[in-house]
């Protein structure tokens, strides 16, 4: 447990002294909203339907990218090879990782949300439908991405093989968080969809997480 | 079975007499399935000659799932009892998986112009198998990019075991997502069936294909084996021609 609390403080400081870096996601989250919105003309009365899975989309494709980053520096600098050897075990590291990772991202993301919705001028029940799809399925979006990021810690060739590893699993979060946000404005909370994604996290984190320590696993035989 | 061919040896034993014997077989169903499906075969009371792209199709399909199957299994075997072979195994099937993956939607496509009026629509079945392709690609590019083989071993394994863990659930969310397919008219229960004159073909270019799909497998481990046999007398020797200058 104090291992743990070690890694998650260790990483929030190092995010808080790289110059914000962690706020890239959050800006190219709005940058993708905006130039779709400009994309698509504008008009409100077309982007209104439109805009939960513009949202959604933007959310998938600006996690993509920062999971490259994920483990790639405690590779690098052989902090892995200690962890391993330290008895935290790589699971638990992976879990703190995936903790912080998900303050450092998703929880930006779910605060901007608002501005998103005035971008698309939508109403109180839609961003609450997204709000909480978002943070239902953000477990599963963060364990399956930490899983490509450790598969590729040692592979130097960019981001377009995390996103062939990462896309086919995300497939189902996205169907269901984007028909669960727009359900969401008649049924609420009860809508099967936020059911589903609720399944689907726990699953995520079940496979996800052992999955990635034993990646990691390899790269250190 | 599987503790016997563990050994590289004993599966080129195996290997120089089944390869031939699947190539064989696959050679012999294929040839006869085409001929009854194309000849021999009753048109369809809708959609006419159009429905012989079932018999190329449906195959395809089967062994495309199929093929991921095998590939996730062995993956297993190789991750949790580190057998030699499976490992290669399982690289085996990725390429002739995706070919039956891509051989599917293709002939999908064309069937579909002809009964539904488009190439493509995003229905459940179409885009299952498009996320199956990708799986394959995903597999393949580790196999690819990683330069340390055992590694990339190991990790295409477990990228191939989270695939599968994912397929059903794929499947599941894109049927709640859309559905046009025509259903399965085989396995489920109150299925109308198949004539026996469309079953018999269909049937025969399915053993086909798998036979086909076995013994192209058989023949990748084969080369790898052979590939793998001849860096290690490279090796070997160049330790020698070390030695030799040193002395």
């Amino acid at each position: 447990m104090q291992g743990l609390s070690t890694v998650i403080k260790r990483d929030l400081l190092i995010a808080y002294r790289s110059g914000g870096t962690w706020l890239l996601s959050l800006i190219f989250f709005c940058l993708f909203l905006a130039l779709s919105a400009i994309a698509l003309g504008g008009d409100f009365a077309t982007l209104r339907p439109l805009a939960p899975a513009l949202i959604w989309l933007s959310l998938i494709l600006s996690l993509l990218l920062s999971f490259e980053q994920l483990f790639r520096t405690d590779k690098e600098d052989d902090t892995l090879s200690h962890l391993k050897l330290s008895g935290l075990g790589l699971s638990n590291y992976v879990f703190a990782k995936c903790c912080v990772h998900w303050v450092l991202s998703v929880l930006p993301l779910l605060l901007c949300l608002p501005l998103a919705a005035l971008f698309f001028d939508l109403g109180l029940a839609s961003t609450a439908g997204l709000f909480f799809s978002i943070l239902i399925a953000s477990p599963a979006l963060i364990c399956y991405g930490a899983f490509s990021g450790a598969c590729l810690v040692s592979y130097k060739g960019g981001g377009v093989l995390l996103v062939l590893l990462t896309v086919p699993v995300l497939l189902p979060l996205l169907i269901f968080g984007v028909s669960g946000s727009i359900r969401y404005a008649q049924l609420g909370l009860h809508a099967t969809e936020f059911q589903a994604l609720a399944g689907l996290s726990l699953i995520a984190i079940a496979v996800g997480i052992p999955a990635s320590a034993a990646a990691l696993n390899i790269t250190l035989e | 079975m599987i503790s016997i061919l563990a050994n590289p040896h004993r599966f080129l034993k195996f290997a120089r007499f089944a390869g031939p014997i699947f190539g064989v077989i696959a050679l012999m169903t294929i040839c006869l399935g085409l001929w009854l499906g194309i000849w021999h075969s009753p048109e369809d009371y809708q959609q006419g000659h159009s429905v012989r792209i079932m018999y190329v199709h449906v195959p395809a399909a089967w062994n495309a799932m199929m093929a991921y199957g095998i590939m996730a299994t062995t993956s297993l075997i190789a991750f949790i009892w580190r057998h030699p072979l499976a490992d290669e195994v399982a690289k085996a099937c990725a390429l002739p998986g995706a070919a039956f993956t891509a051989l599917a939607l293709i002939t999908g496509s064309l069937w579909g112009k002809t009964s539904w009026g488009t190439f493509w629509v995003w229905d459940a079945r179409l885009t299952s198998m498009l996320v199956l392709l990708f799986l394959f690609f995903g597999y393949m590019s580790i196999w690819a990019t990683m330069e340390d083989k055992k590694k990339a071993a190991r990790t295409a394994g477990l990228v191939a075991m989270v695939g599968v863990i994912n397929l059903p659930i794929i499947k599941f969310s894109v049927n709640w997502w859309n559905s046009l397919h025509q259903g399965s008219t085989l396995s489920s229960p109150n299925a109308p069936g198949l004539p026996t004159d469309m079953l018999i073909p269909l049937l025969l270019l399915t053993i086909g294909y798998s036979c086909f799909f076995g013994w192209v497998v058989i023949n990748r481990v084969q080369n790898s084996i052979a590939i793998s046999k001849k860096q290690r007398r490279a090796k070997e020797n160049k330790a020698a021609t070390v030695t030799m200058e040193t002395l």
